[in-house]
């Protein structure tokens, strides 16, 4: 069946939301499958990149209208998270539109069905995964379920409600995702074709020597690689280390 | 692992677009799964006797229901499977109804969705751990939030049962929005003549300890274990010594206009809002007193105390009830309709007028004038598409009641209601509004979207002239006299005791009830309730109706001595945690505290995060932001929801 679609709802709007659709008889497409959570913001994007990797062709996370969460403010978090995702996916040509933040009331169930309908069109209309999606699939994912990132968006609305510049702080969450994503590519390089100098790594990746030499610092100073002999080049040569979490 | 699925039948409702028996079938091929059966109500005694007998003859350690919504009968299948011994969170269930046979009208391709949702659910299962029920001891006391006529009615209920409550109010006297009232439709009612006697009986009783002039603070703690800190502001006055004998104001020199009146009469800088105020202690206003000190001398009591400093109270409850009550839209807001003219009122402020304690003593007087033309117009800010959509629900009957009351004052008006809908739902309503219309009110209907304007008649200082689009066309009224029915909206403040409460707020900013129908007393957060206008707009017996409800809630609760808590809490991996604090800034409840390790000044020093799992509502966020993913979400593990994502994508 193509598309496969996951639909995330929160157990106190989005899914009576749905369970109104079925109440009311709205027929939307059999694609749409959900999986309820207590709360948007429970969806960690690191889940929603499994669920991309496990074969999903698009991802839904429905919660409570704004101001309206059982919790608060875990819809914020969550359109947070997934603006974020969708961004990068755009970037990465992954194609931004597989994935959607939508607001469902315990009433809206006609919503919850048109929605349904639209996503299954537009994802069916976008295709399936390029072959090579995959690998960035897993890049993501490292980036995603990586302790730096995870810090800035974890931070975002404790700085907010200290005053922080909302635009300014979503631009420094998609700077940290983009070098994180690159540290966690040439890291996947490493972990797949073993041992390897910054130049040759550089040249696989299309990155400039000096970015791709951050990343090795970077990963060095996580644990995550070592360093090993000098080449005949005389670039010293990083391996990745066994057994990371 | 040994696991049962039990795939029903609902009659058809399942049944009809779902092909059971194959997915029971498909079902027993999946790993773990011991046993597979549909049958035609699960939810039957039968049914259910079958998952027991299962669960015994198999020793089963898991169950399925493949069935309706989990929000309708999660509970039921779980006391099902403990009555045979397993734990209740045993248990998945997979909603092949309201999800799948219901929407889709492709039997074969619901079949396959219904087995991918059995799959999820299967491996969810599998990953399923048992856990504890947590129970948390209940301090015997109750905290109600504003003492209008629902918060006292909830006060007295509870108190009559034997129970302590603070009853915490912010302006000086009790009785709220219904003090202010002259009658009440539909039996016109004098509003004061039924409120004051509730008013003496909270004031007297034993159980009720009231703090008026006074808002709450903050609010800690959990179900059963609230710790509440109030903020008593100074009256300058001393309670315990003012008599309520009134020569202060009586020589005092200073005249404000009076909140209470909505500035159409004036008090003194020392003063009580009305007559019947209860407690009966004099405030001093400072914002308006020139110190002049008159009052601390003519006093023979010496209560006056101008050094008189804020005050802070700290208890402990059990259970709060929010009963803030509403404010009125600034009619301001909505130019067209002319408030800032002299002879342009609002609903309220025509209730003053018409109140015999009021600034004219009940006579309906504009500037020395007795009105001829009165125009009447409802739906002024409510029910607005795109905006303020909602209706405030006790306008269409006080504009009638009002209607009457000119009628009856000054036999000779002319009485003009400018309508958009009438809405008399309740007991007595439309009779009511039959008879005004009889009396000779003349009603004349408008669009909602009809323009309309209220200008000052050119020429004439006391006359305005309305100028509508009505049922009849362009027309324009000619009035000395209009009255606006302003909409009922959140009080201001609303955002500030939501978060004191912790509780959600609708879309149209009151209180958050915790389901539209089945629930419309608790909110989100388990001991707090809600009552009258807080929740949404409502008339006198609604609110009162409520606020017993929300006393029998807290009695119950109240009584029982031991509540249940969350059993879907998050725990910490205390080796991963890096005590980065995110979780304790996300966490809404305050569940997350910092613990030390090791000690202080050490290498081994350290902090971690720990839950107070009293407090965890079981949201899951401080989780999916753990920068360490050092947290997990009982019952919704990342382990236990990919289980789900794989089975549900395995088909």
């Amino acid at each position: 069946m193509f598309p496969k679609i996951i639909t995330f709802c929160c157990n106190w709007c989005a899914y009576p939301g749905a369970d109104f659709a079925g109440i009311s008889h709205f027929k939307y497409p059999v694609n749409a499958r959900i999986i309820r959570v207590m709360c948007s913001g429970r969806v960690d994007p690191g889940l929603v990149l499994e669920a991309f990797i496990s074969g999903a062709d698009g991802v839904m996370v429905m919660g409570c209208h704004p101001g309206e969460c059982h919790y608060e403010h875990g819809n914020y978090e969550a359109e947070r998270r997934i603006k974020l995702l969708r961004y990068l996916f755009d970037k990465y040509e992954l194609g931004g539109k597989r994935l959607r933040v939508e607001w469902i009331a315990a009433s809206e169930g006609r919503k919850f069905a048109e929605v349904t309908a639209d996503f299954v069109e537009t994802v069916r209309k976008i295709g399936a995964f390029q072959e090579k999606a995959r690998e960035i699939l897993e890049v993501m994912k490292d980036t995603f379920y990586g302790e730096r990132l995870r810090l800035a968006l974890g931070a975002a609305s404790r700085a907010l409600d200290s005053g922080a510049d909302g635009e300014k702080y979503e631009e420094t969450l998609k700077k940290i995702a983009e070098e994180e994503m690159k540290k966690y590519r040439v890291l996947q390089t490493l972990r797949k074709e073993g041992e390897l100098c910054v130049r040759v790594v550089a040249e696989k990746l299309g990155l400039s020597l000096r970015e791709t030499f951050d990343c090795f610092l970077d990963l060095k100073h996580e644990g995550l690689i070592e360093e090993g002999d000098i080449g005949e080049d005389r670039y010293m040569i990083y391996g990745f280390v066994r057994g990371e979490r | 692992m040994r696991i049962g699925v039990y795939v029903c039948h609902c009659g058809l409702n399942i049944e009809a677009m779902v092909d059971v028996e194959e997915v029971a079938k498909f079902a027993a091929t999946l790993p773990d799964v011991t046993v597979a059966r549909d049958y035609k109500y699960m939810c039957s005694d039968p049914g259910q006797e079958m998952i027991k007998k299962d669960i015994q003859e198999f020793e089963l350690e898991r169950v399925v229901v493949a069935s309706c919504s989990p929000r309708m009968h999660e509970p039921t299948f779980q006391v099902t499977i403990q009555e045979a011994g397993l734990n209740a969170y045993c248990f998945e269930m997979a909603n092949i109804r309201e999800h799948c046979s219901w929407v889709h009208t492709d039997k074969e391709r619901a079949t396959e969705k219904a087995e991918a949702l059995v799959a999820a659910a299967v491996f969810k299962a599998s990953q399923l751990e048992p856990l504890e029920t947590i129970e948390v001891d209940v301090t015997p006391t109750a905290l109600i939030i504003g003492a209008g006529i629902a918060g006292m009615q909830a006060a007295l209920d509870i108190a009559d049962e034997g129970f302590k409550v603070y009853l915490v109010e912010k302006e000086p006297s009790i009785g709220g929005h219904m003090s202010q009232l002259d009658k009440t439709f539909p039996t016109l009612d004098c509003s004061a003549c039924i409120l004051t006697p509730k008013m003496v009986d909270v004031a007297r009783h034993e159980n009720i300890e009231l703090i008026t002039y006074a808002e709450v603070e903050s609010i800690g703690g959990y179900i059963g274990n609230f710790k509440v800190k109030v903020r008593k502001k100074p009256r300058y006055i001393d309670e315990t010594k003012c008599t309520g004998c009134g020569i202060c104001a009586q020589h005092c020199p200073v005249k404000a206009l009076n909140e209470y009146d909505l500035g159409l009469g004036y008090r003194k800088a020392t003063y009580v809002p009305f007559p019947q105020a209860i407690p009966m202690k004099y405030t001093i206003d400072r914002d308006n007193c020139i110190q002049c000190r008159t009052c601390e001398h003519v006093c023979g009591m010496e209560a006056v105390d101008f050094e008189q400093k804020e005050e802070f109270l700290e208890f402990d409850v059990g259970a709060i009830v929010v009963a803030t009550g509403y404010d009125l839209l600034d009619p301001l807001e909505k130019p067209e309709f002319g408030y800032g003219l002299e002879n342009v009122i609002t609903g309220l402020q025509f209730e003053r007028l018409s109140n015999a304690s009021g600034p004219t003593a009940g006579k309906l007087i504009i500037n020395g004038k007795v009105p001829k033309d009165v125009v009447f117009i409802s739906c002024v800010g409510s029910r607005e598409k795109g905006g303020r959509e909602y209706c405030s629900r006790f306008c269409c009957m006080y504009n009638a009641k009002q209607a009457h009351l000119v009628g009856e004052k000054i036999p000779d008006a002319n009485v003009t209601v400018l309508y958009t809908d009438m809405r008399a739902y309740g007991e007595g309503f439309e009779e009511f509004y039959n008879r005004v219309r009889e009396e000779g009110v003349k009603y004349v209907r408008r669009e909602l979207d009809d323009p309309i304007e209220v200008k000052k008649k050119d020429g004439e200082e006391d006359r305005v002239v309305v100028v509508a689009k009505t049922e009849n066309g362009l027309e324009e009224y000619e009035a000395d006299l209009v009255v606006l029915a302003n909409a009922a909206i959140a009080r201001s403040d609303t955002e500030k005791v939501r978060r004191l409460v912790s509780a959600s707020r609708s879309r149209d900013g009151f209180f958050l009830e915790l389901h539209p129908k089945l629930r419309p007393i608790e909110t989100t957060v388990d001991g707090i309730f809600l009552a009258g206008c807080a929740q949404a707009p409502k008339d006198i017996p609604d609110s009162v109706a409520q606020g017993s409800a929300a006393a029998s809630y807290v009695c119950s609760l109240l009584s029982q001595k031991r509540a249940k808590g969350e059993s879907c809490i998050s725990v910490v991996n205390e080796d991963l945690c890096i005590g980065c604090g995110t979780c304790v800034s996300v966490c809404p409840y305050g569940a997350m505290e910092f613990s030390e390790r090791g000690s202080y000044g050490s290498s081994n020093f350290r902090k971690v995060a720990q839950n107070i799992s009293a407090l965890c509502k079981g949201c899951g966020t401080c989780g999916s932001e753990c920068p360490g993913r050092a947290i997990d979400v009982k019952h919704f593990k990342d382990d236990q929801i990919l289980a789900q994502v794989e089975g549900i994508l395995s088909v």
